[in-house]
């Protein structure tokens, strides 16, 4: 729609004004949600930091991974490329950001920070860490939807991308505009672990829920995203396969680690 | 020796307007983004110790500030290119290269 625009002669990318954007507004929910358990500005800004870390590092691997044949053709028939065509593969191929990589980095750049901490401590921590991911979330979406990538399929109702100056042969075709549905979702997911941080129900859970809503609903969106750089495995993208992952986890979590499952086991057994 | 954080204050302060200035060149983001986290890592840690310390914090402060700012501008420009790569990958993939 509108990849860049200019600031004192200067071209800026939309998708990173949104998300920097989203990160600000991050750091600030999170430092309120902070102060009433006595969390520094610092601590908050560090923990972002190297969530920050953790995203940038998660989401390029997790890119590169989505592209290992172009990466597997490069190595296996390297002394035909140049240094320069050799470098702009490598460039491509990790150049390029995937949501769930940045998830799963940041959220171990965090769990970095926060292994010293103990008890409610730790638990309020993970749970601003799982009530902020989707708020930046809706955020990334708006600029993907801004920037044209990410886009959804080719559909009768819609928006027309009409100005993407990086990616033409996208331009004039009606598209369901899965972004910004998906920015709707997350938005909503976030306003739910908000309201139960604010309540304090659930408290160390609200990742494990996150893990258990947010999957569901990329899962069912894959299937109305229309660009061709996602990788494949078995008919389901590789955001599919994770989704998957992620649900399992999160219900192993909430289930078995709370004895839920565990009680229901023990009833089966005894009658 | 007394540690009031004065060192790491002063490389908080150093590395953020490093990073405010590299932040404006396109092929060099990456080092104002580096620089810019790590600049921010010096001034909360030396903020830390001067106030355990009890000595001033304004270099500190200054520091904090000027490396969210050189953050800021390395991250806007660093994700420019994230998008820019994005979409000439996706271009090249469509185009079967």
């Amino acid at each position: 729609m509108f990849p860049y625009f200019e600031i004192f002669g200067k071209t800026v990318g939309s998708y990173a004004m949104a998300s920097v954007a989203g990160m600000a507004v991050c750091v600030l929910v999170a430092c309120r949600m902070g102060r009433s358990y006595k969390i520094a500005f610092e601590d908050i800004l560090l923990k972002m930091v190297y969530i920050g870390i953790g995203l940038i590092v998660g989401g390029h691997a997790l890119y590169g991974v989505t592209h290992l044949p172009r990466l597997w053709e490069l190595l296996t028939h390297l002394p035909d490329y140049t240094f320069k065509d050799a470098i702009s593969v490598v460039v491509t191929c990790f150049g390029g950001m995937v949501f769930y990589g940045g998830f799963l980095g940041g959220m171990a750049g965090f769990a970095l920070n926060v292994r010293k901490e103990q008890g409610e401590q730790k638990r309020v921590l993970w749970d601003i860490f799982a009530v902020v991911i989707p708020l930046f979330h809706t955020f990334g979406r708006i600029g993907c939807f801004l920037g044209g990538c990410c886009y959804g399929k080719e559909s009768s109702w819609g928006f027309i991308v009409y100005n993407n100056t990086l990616q033409p042969e996208i331009n004039g075709v009606v598209r369901i505009p899965v972004q910004l549905i998906e920015a709707a979702c997350n938005f909503c997911i976030f306003l739910f672990l908000f309201i139960l941080f604010k309540k304090n129900m659930q408290r160390g859970k609200l990742l494990f829920y996150y893990m258990l809503i947010y999957p569901v609903a990329r899962f069912i969106l894959e299937f109305f995203r229309g660009d061709a750089i996602r990788g494949f495995l078995w008919g389901l993208s590789t955001s599919q396969w994770i989704s998957i992952l992620l649900f399992l986890v999160g219900l192993y979590q909430l289930l078995w680690k709370s004895g839920k499952a565990q009680d229901v086991f023990r009833i089966k057994k005894t009658e | 020796m007394e540690n009031n954080g004065k060192g790491l204050s002063i490389a908080g302060l150093v590395l953020g307007i490093v990073a405010i200035v590299l932040a404006w060149f396109t092929m060099i983001n990456i080092i104002a983004l580096i620089a810019a986290i790590i600049g921010l890592v010096c001034a909360v840690k030396g903020k830390q110790a001067a106030t355990a310390a009890g000595a001033p914090t304004g270099l500190a402060t200054a520091g904090l500030v000027l490396s969210i700012i050189g953050l800021v501008l390395a991250a806007i420009g660093f994700l420019s290119c994230t998008l820019c790569i994005v979409c000439v990958g996706g271009t090249a993939g469509l185009m079967g290269l």
